[in-house]
């Protein structure tokens, strides 16, 4: 490696003008995948139902429509790199635009919406501090340094994330709430599709009705809004152990005793980390929830983490439509 | 600088896409995608490019048995794409005509010289090519590009410097001989 700074080797270093221009000019040629080009991960199925009401009305309405959505979409999902994000404030406290690389701070009894790209909205409540990383078409970053933050997107999975340390919580298509305090520790609740939380190579499903807690070092398991107390408690204690290779039957049982019918998902997470847990009671209860019958072969195959096993209950999971009828003018940006 | 990926995480996304994990292949395409295009790209309009894209991870996916060492999927991917030639040689003058992008915003001197640059990249030899797209239009750092690319940061800070040099003569400005090693 050498020693002197190497523009060409690193583009945070401002290069001579011949490589600017050349970096700004054939920038314009930088890979943007088209939606049908993203290559599609499982919750990018939820169900597409918002053009029922577009077959109901008149054909030449339709026409219309379709021919207006053909020049819109496109153009509402394409941003220029680095563009700044404006900001509705609500104090007259905070900047107009988010910059990238920039932060934007809100102190106690203060509150900004951020219009993300041309894609959604995001609320950034008081005592919140949020950094602006990337922003171009399809790849949207924001680090959440501390505080809590309200985000509704429309755009295909993945285009927006929110980083906090060494985690990731990657948009794939919904609204949801995430929190963060300073040593990392937080949650997130998804109100409306689906979001993925990574960290540290663990990767967690979180649906709408859900609300995960998680820490610097790992995601905890999605809970219903609706899961009681004693309920999460026992499968925390369940999880904390199992991530120290420890096996606890007894606990296992009070988790298949406690579990109820809108637990189903909890369940799916634990066994889907944990595919050992297949053997214990855990699995005959998720087994019941579903309405599912109890099959040798599936159950060791579940064991052995075999993944057709998993997505056979997986594909039985309800999923909550998104709730477009409540954001859809998100759309407008 | 951002950092660079890690084989192990490479490794471990494809064992997941093996064994189906759907998360994997969009996590595969996503991290890859601008390598291969900008493959394609050095041979092609972008509008093939993308599609080549296409091509090239569902011909790479179908074959992921086919790997042998997980952690160089990369490499192998590259390969994939540097086969996978468009079906018809485009000429010189169809590579910008055809379906280039013209961005909100871009001035008729800036979308000149980008066309006049990457004209000049795709005559340049494959290495420095493909190491020049990299970063000049992903604006990937070098080693980024050697973590994608598979190749030694020494190989890339070769390429990148000798590739932007003879950009350079080929555009008729001055070269830089300084950082070159």
């Amino acid at each position: 490696m050498s020693k002197t700074p190497d523009p060409l080797w690193d583009p945070d270093l401002q290069g001579d003008e011949v490589l600017q221009r050349l970096t700004s000019a054939l920038g314009t040629y930088r890979y943007a995948p088209r939606q049908g080009n993203a290559w599609s991960a499982r919750p990018a199925a939820v169900p597409h139902r918002r053009r029922r009401r577009w077959v109901r009305a008149g054909a030449a309405a339709l026409c219309a429509c379709v021919m207006g959505l053909v020049v819109w979409m496109p153009w509402r999902l394409q941003w220029q790199d680095n563009r700044h994000w404006s900001i509705a404030t609500h104090t007259v406290f905070s900047p107009a635009a988010l910059d990238v690389g920039s932060t934007l701070t809100t102190e106690a009894g203060q509150a900004a919406t951020v219009k993300v790209a041309r894609i959604g909205r995001m609320e950034v409540l008081p005592r919140t501090r949020i950094r602006l990383l990337d922003t171009r078409t399809g790849h949207h970053r924001l680090e959440l340094v501390s505080g809590r933050v309200r985000a509704r997107i429309w755009a295909p999975p993945g285009y927006f994330a929110i980083t906090a340390g060494a985690s990731e919580t990657i948009d794939l298509g919904c609204e949801f709430e995430m929190e963060r305090d300073r040593q990392g520790n937080g949650s997130i609740h998804v109100t409306s599709g689906w979001i993925m939380h990574r960290v540290k190579g663990q990767e967690t499903l979180v649906p709408a009705g859900s609300t995960m807690t998680f820490t610097a070092e790992r995601g905890g398991v999605p809970f219903a809004t609706t899961a009681s107390a004693e309920f999460r408690a026992t499968v925390q204690q369940l999880d904390r152990a199992m991530s120290q290779d420890m096996r606890l039957p007894d606990i296992e049982q009070l988790v298949a005793n406690q579990a109820m019918a809108s637990d189903s998902f909890a369940l799916l997470s634990l066994l889907t980390r944990y595919p050992e847990l297949a053997s214990g009671p855990i699995y005959p209860k998720l087994a019941a929830l579903l309405e599912q019958p109890v099959d040798v072969g599936h159950r060791a195959a579940w064991s052995r983490g075999g993944v057709h096993a998993m997505n056979l209950w997986w594909e039985q999971m309800p999923r909550p439509p998104k709730a477009w009828w409540l954001n859809w003018r998100d759309a407008f940006g | 600088m951002k950092a660079p990926l890690e084989p192990a995480d490479i490794a471990s996304k494809v064992q997941d896409a093996r064994q189906g994990v759907q998360t994997a292949f969009a996590w595969l395409h996503r991290t890859f995608a601008p390598l291969v295009y900008a493959i394609h790209l050095g041979m092609t309009s972008r509008e093939q490019a993308e599609e080549l894209t296409q091509e090239t991870f569902v011909i790479a996916f179908r074959r992921l048995d086919q790997l042998r060492d997980a952690t160089s999927f990369g490499p192998w991917i590259a390969m994939i794409a540097r086969r996978n030639r468009p079906r018809r040689e485009v000429l010189g003058r169809d590579l910008a005509e055809s379906g280039e992008p013209v961005w909100v915003g871009t001035s008729p001197e800036s979308m000149a010289l980008a066309d006049e640059a990457l004209r000049a990249i795709r005559r340049l030899p494959g290495a420095y090519r493909e190491t020049l797209i990299l970063r000049l239009v992903e604006g990937l750092s070098g080693p980024e590009i050697a973590a994608l690319t598979g190749l030694t940061p020494s190989s890339v800070r070769v390429n990148l410097h000798r590739g932007m040099n003879q950009l350079r003569q080929a555009l008729g400005v001055s070269v830089q001989t300084e950082g070159e090693e």
